[in-house]
């Protein structure tokens, strides 16, 4: 890493713009971390409206098939350095859906996370100490999740369309329940 | 060599108004915070942003829009050179005033073009509101600049500044008091601060005309953002508070100015759009007209 | 409300009452509409629900229409059975045009199709081809399993990526 990339790194830590993309219950856990008694602007971290603006996706919650398609949309409108953070305990496993036909559960399968928050729900301290992770990660030069989505986009987008493009039932004895009805 | 004088002297300007403009914004979140009782961000909090913009890959949406941005972008670095800024005065031009205020228009109108061009609805809707919000606030501000003319008998802002030295008495804040009060609603519009930030509603139009703007187009809007600050702030400085005998004294008027409006910003909730141009219709035109008769009288 | 009980259990149907404010009413199938329209007449104006439920040992869907009575605070539960090997039903929108919703989310989750009703097309579910989730012969964690978890021995002709480090 030269010189100059340790500089730029070390400005984009320090400047980091989020888009929430609020899908569960987490979204009820940022209001108290952007106002007064957490303040994570002095960070140099400010919730933006659009994906064009932001550097961080933040997904709070579960997502269902339809969500997930939405994030993928929003995570490629992203402008290259950006960084993904998942959020609760429904990113990393499914949480409390994890046998739900409708909610995804590993989103690291289908876009790249950089930092998974563990929790049901994460307090506020825990997603600034996520937050303070994640700036060290890129000024160290860690955080390429970006990189790797570009290195390994046939596998994510065969990730994707496994559960976008479903062409035939997923259960085969479904089927032949579906059939003998 | 008067030409490169002149060149050399005008970049300079555009680089004075950029950095003040950028650090007026950095203090104004620091002040911001503290009034929401937060710590705040660091003031060169808005250089590391533009820093990592500009650091930022990008896309663009065509010609049109990336036009339209430099555009603007070049307007209003145009228009600063007309503005006397304490001893620096590029250009003493007769008319500078009708000059400024027609560059700032091009400004909008610029941005308008680039970002409707994008094609996304919420820009459309914002850069809609923004020029009908520039009609609401150009009619009050142009019977103030009416008053100010006809007060001052000349259109060159390097007369006025002139006719106003030798004190606080001599200011035309003290002679005009109804035009200031106008001017300074009007001000709060051009700003695009609370109560008439409507045209960058991030909660309902996704910040309106910056949503496509990405990477290094959103540092050119930071930029651009941060010369209009400068600009509008530096035109009622040199309209109303007398300019100032050096550069630094006028920056310290300016940010009087913009920690008014900074403090208005934090505590008022959006107006609707049209609740906001009938607003600046009724009460700061009405202020406006009244000064206009008054001096006429 | 005991009235409303007595009349329908005049009518040779099986009512009963269900704590202070409540009562159900089981009727066949094909006296829904009938009697539906008998208690809106008679103050059940407001609509609240529409919900199924599998029996699957019986091999029925339960269709429960749930009404309010403002005029006197009674809710009144209509329960009826039908067939879950051939789901089909009489649409109730001409009595009431929220039936349209209700019907096609049942139709959705349990594939009970109803008859008149215009637009039974998906409301939440993507492309969906398996039994309809909902019923109780639908293995929802087999379907997780198999949809969103790899197994070590299949990787689909995908080469898991390198990590970047």
């Amino acid at each position: 890493m030269s010189e100059w990339d340790e500089l730029v790194n070390y400005f984009r830590g320090r400047s980091m713009w989020m888009l929430h993309y609020c899908t569960g219950c987490g979204a009820i856990e940022l209001p108290p971390t952007m106002t007064s008694r957490w303040d994570m602007e002095r960070f140099g971290i400010i919730p933006m409206a659009t994906p064009r603006q932001a550097d961080i996706l933040l997904i709070t919650g579960y997502l269902s098939i339809k969500t997930l398609k939405r994030v993928v949309y929003t995570y490629e409108q992203m402008s290259a350095p950006k960084w993904v953070l998942g959020f609760g305990s429904c990113t990393i496993n499914g949480g409390i859906y994890w046998d739900s036909y409708g909610v995804i559960q590993n989103l690291d399968k289908y876009i790249p996370v950089d930092l998974y928050i563990a929790g049901c729900m994460p307090r506020p301290e825990a997603i600034l100490d996520a937050f303070g992770k994640l700036k060290k990660m890129v000024q160290k030069g860690e955080a390429k999740g970006y990189e790797k989505y570009i290195k390994n986009y046939d596998w994510y987008k065969a990730n994707q369309d496994r559960v976008f493009r479903r062409t035939e039932p997923v259960l085969r004895k479904a089927e032949e329940v579906t059939k003998s009805a | 060599m008067i030409v490169l004088l002149k060149l050399i002297q005008g970049i300079g300007a555009g680089a004075l108004s950029i950095s003040i403009g950028l650090l007026f914004v950095g203090i104004g979140r620091k002040i911001t915070a503290r009034i929401h009782r937060r710590y705040g961000p660091p003031f060169v909090q808005n250089f590391i942003d533009l820093f990592k913009l500009l650091s930022k890959k990008s896309i663009s949406h065509g010609f049109t829009f990336d036009l339209g941005l430099i555009a603007g972008f070049s307007a209003l670095l145009a228009a600063v050179v007309f503005l006397p800024m304490g001893q620096i005065n590029i250009f003493p031009h007769n008319s500078s005033l009708i000059m400024i205020l027609y560059l700032m228009t091009m400004a909008y109108l610029g941005m308008a073009m680039g970002v409707s061009s994008s094609g996304n609805p919420n820009a459309t809707v914002g850069i809609a509101r923004a020029l009908t919000l520039t009609m609401g606030y150009e009619v009050p501000f142009a019977a103030v600049i009416f008053s100010v003319y006809l007060f001052a008998h000349t259109g060159s802002l390097t007369n006025i500044v002139a006719a106003q030295s030798g004190g606080f008495m001599n200011w035309n804040l003290v002679k005009l008091p109804f035009g200031f009060v106008a001017a300074e609603i009007a001000l709060q519009g051009m700003l695009g601060e609370a109560p008439f930030d409507m045209a960058i509603a991030p909660a309902e139009i996704a910040s309106g005309p910056m949503v496509e703007m990405g990477g290094k187009y959103l540092g050119f809007g930071m930029l651009q953002h941060s010369i209009g600050l400068f600009l509008e702030t530096g035109i009622m400085v040199d309209l109303f508070l007398g300019g100032g005998s050096n550069v630094w004294i006028f920056v310290i008027k300016q940010f009087e100015l913009y920690f008014l409006a900074l403090l208005v910003n934090a505590i008022f909730p959006r107006f609707k759009i049209e609740d906001g141009v009938s607003f600046m219709w009724k009460v700061p035109l009405l202020l406006g007209i009244v000064q206009a008769l008054i001096v006429v009288l | 409300m005991l009235d409303f009980v007595e009349k329908l259990n005049s009518m040779g149907l099986d009512a009963k009452p269900l704590g202070k404010w409540e009562f159900e009413v089981t009727v066949p199938k094909e006296r829904v509409a009938e009697i539906l329209s008998y208690l809106k007449s008679a103050g059940f104006r407001a609509f609240m629900g529409l919900a199924c439920v599998d029996w699957i040992d019986d091999g029925e869907f339960e269709l429960v229409y749930n009404l309010q009575s403002y005029g006197e605070a009674i809710q009144a539960l209509v329960k009826t059975r039908i067939s879950r090997v051939k789901p089909i039903m009489d649409s109730m929108m001409q009595l009431w045009e929220l039936c349209q919703v209700y019907e096609r989310e049942i139709h959705e989750f349990f594939g009970v199709k109803f008859v008149g009703n215009p637009n039974l097309e998906p409301f939440f579910l993507e492309n969906w081809l398996d039994t309809p989730p909902l019923r109780k012969d639908f293995d929802t964690l087999a379907y997780s399993q198999e949809l969103f978890e790899f197994k070590e021995d299949e990787t689909h002709g995908i080469e898991t990526p390198e990590r970047i480090e």
